[in-house]
């Protein structure tokens, strides 16, 4: 959506879908990043059809944005500390977040 | 004198001419009057076997085309109707299981700077009884629908004025989420709140969209811009048709992406208003993306004190025919919601149940009612009279005599389910496996709540049906563990857990 995209850049949504589509393929885990508004997390970018069902885990990556997870138990713990952390990161340098 | 310069002087500085301008084409909008009726006369007497086909391509979630629609419009053969209906249920259950999502509305001012000829809540009606509630008598009504009825999910309405600007709708919202109220076996709180509000700046909306509300719904009463000037009186802000139409577009421009739209039937002709419609979806799904709207509403026109246009209007809509309007609306943008309120008789909600998905019950319309008033309707202070004053335990009682599970359910758009993602969600079918698990744990939350005894024997029966259909449909439509994880979280929500959802 128009908005959302304000509040990153293209080079986290590049670092993002480059670990949704790995992550999907390896592991069958469903990410989607999505912009927090109150109690709405209003779908930005990622899988959009998902696909397990499971319930989806909500992970702040900072105050605005989130990502939405389905199947994030079968991830190594290093694994999700390790994609949490790059996607932080890219937020924090783009925005000074 | 003072109010009322300061509300002429927020009138004037309401409509932003770029903002419509934008999206207009060689200064025309995109609803043509002679292409509509061009449509309906050229689309008669069409072949039944024609009529197979675009009923096909519903069930594969593809919205229609106008000729397409038309056709549909234009079926004399009742039996075929009874096909064509049946159809439209088979869409409804493709997309959203056999769930209906219920709601209320919550009137929270009445005041208002238009004049429409067929509101009582119209500037000139003297008769009507002028009421904005404060932040704390909107938090009490929020106590009752939450804490007393159970409802889940509202629809806040506000009249168009200065008193209930956008910042008042922010604060109103922000005051119904704060509100939590113990229940008989847990919490009771509004986990959704849409807003039935006048056309806003984009400004207007940024500012709803951060605070979270679900969604935006504006009504355009009648497409027929001829009609539309007769009652929306000249000078009034709600006379400016353009400025109307486009709410969606500014709205979804600002990143609300949840939008709903409806017309008023018995304004104008109801074939008409149809497939103006659908070309309002259509504009929608081709601006932005491919999404439509979330929801569409059909209320029809009721008596209102000091409203003349409801007596005199000649295009009042027959039960028939309205039951026609709603069908074709099902099958022609088939991934939409499809709202049926107590406006409408319960006969007529019965029979219309199996193609909708969200209904209102336990209604009061008046400004303040769901605290101070009994279930007496009160003319002077609503906006129309109701059709269907039963209580929500009651209404939900009747569904799942009908096996339909009442559904609680507000998990999509706090997950991520909104925008263009519902909406591949629901073209194939898949935010119907949601619908149909969330509806199991928030429904055992209601009865297990609020539901008299009678009405908890018959939900549990319900529920064990729906918990066997799911049995039986994994580990083909659901995995294993999805269906582990559901016995799971309904043992937690039995145990008195709250709010847990796929
Ligand atoms: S229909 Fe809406 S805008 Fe018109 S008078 Fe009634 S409340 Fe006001």
């Amino acid at each position: 959506m128009a908005n959302a995209t304000s509040t990153f850049n293209e080079s986290f949504l590049a670092a993002f879908l480059e670990i949704a589509e790995a992550v999907k393929s390896e592991f069958g885990v469903y990410l989607q990043v999505a912009e927090i508004l109150g109690k709405r997390w209003s779908f930005v970018a990622g899988e959009p059809e998902g696909s397990t069902f499971l319930p989806s885990k909500r992970l702040m990556l900072n105050e605005h944005l989130g990502l939405i997870a389905e199947n994030w138990e079968v991830l190594p713990r290093e694994k999700q500390e390790e994609i949490l952390s790059v996607l932080r990161e890219k937020l924090a340098v783009t925005r000074g977040m | 004198m003072r109010a009322l310069e300061k509300e002429i002087t927020w009138t004037e500085s309401v409509i932003k001419e770029d903002q419509i301008s934008k999206f207009m084409k060689s200064g025309r909008d995109f609803i043509n009057d002679e292409e509509i009726w061009q449509k309906i006369r050229t689309n008669t007497s069409p072949e039944k076997q024609e009529i197979r086909e675009i009923l096909q391509k519903s069930l594969s979630i593809e919205t229609l085309t106008p000729d397409e629609a038309a056709k549909l419009l234009n079926v004399k053969d009742e039996e075929l109707w009874k096909e064509i209906f049946e159809v439209a249920a088979q869409v409804k259950t493709k997309v959203y299981d056999n769930r209906i999502v219920t709601f209320a509305p919550l009137y929270c001012s009445n005041y208002c700077v238009n004049n429409c000829l067929y509101c009582g809540f119209r500037r000139d009606n003297t008769l009507e009884k002028r009421r904005r509630l404060s932040l704390e008598e909107v938090k009490n009504e929020a106590r009752v629908l939450a804490g007393e009825i159970g409802h889940k999910r509202l629809i806040a309405v506000y009249g168009e004025h200065p008193l209930s600007d956008a910042r008042y709708i922010a604060d109103t919202i922000e005051a119904i989420y704060s509100v939590k109220v113990p229940t008989r076996g847990g919490v009771g709180q509004i986990r959704r709140v849409n807003i039935n509000a006048a056309p806003m700046s984009v400004e207007d909306l940024e500012m709803l969209r951060e605070i979270g509300i679900g969604t935006y719904q504006v009504f355009q009463e009648t497409y027929h811009h001829e009609t539309y000037a007769r009652i929306h009186p000249p000078g009034t802000l709600k006379s400016h048709y353009q400025w109307r139409l486009y709410s969606m577009h500014r709205a979804l421009e600002a990143g609300v992406d949840d939008v709903a739209i409806g017309a008023l039937f018995g304004l104008y002709d109801w074939r008409f208003e149809v497939l103006a419609l659908l070309y309002h979806a259509i504009e929608l799904e081709s601006m932005f993306d491919g999404v439509g709207p979330h929801t569409i509403s059909f209320p029809r026109l009721q008596p209102a004190l000091g409203a003349p246009y409801t007596q005199e209007t000649k295009y009042l809509v027959s039960d028939e025919d309205f039951k026609k309007l709603v069908t074709v609306l099902r099958l022609a943008i088939p991934y939409s919601g499809m709202i049926i309120t107590a406006r409408e008789r319960a006969e007529i909600r019965r029979e219309l149940m199996p193609i909708c998905t969200q209904t209102d019950a336990s209604t009061r319309i008046g400004i303040g009612a769901y605290r101070e008033s009994t279930n007496r309707q009160e003319s002077e202070r609503q906006q129309f009279l109701l059709g269907d004053t039963r209580s929500l335990d009651e209404v939900i009682r009747e569904l799942a005599e009908m096996g339909y599970i009442t559904s609680f359910c507000t998990a999509g758009y706090r997950c991520g389910r909104t925008g263009d993602r519902i909406m591949k969600l629901l073209r194939t079918g898949r935010e119907g496996k949601f619908c149909k698990l969330n509806a199991i744990l928030t429904f055992r939350e209601w009865l297990d709540d609020f539901a008299s005894e009678e009405t908890k024997k018959i939900g549990e029966e319900l529920i064990q049906r729906e918990m066997n259909e799911i049995k039986e449909k994994t580990p083909v439509d659901f995995s294993e563990r999805v269906y582990q994880e559901l016995q799971v979280y309904y043992k937690r929500i039995q145990n008195g857990e709250r709010d847990l959802y796929f």
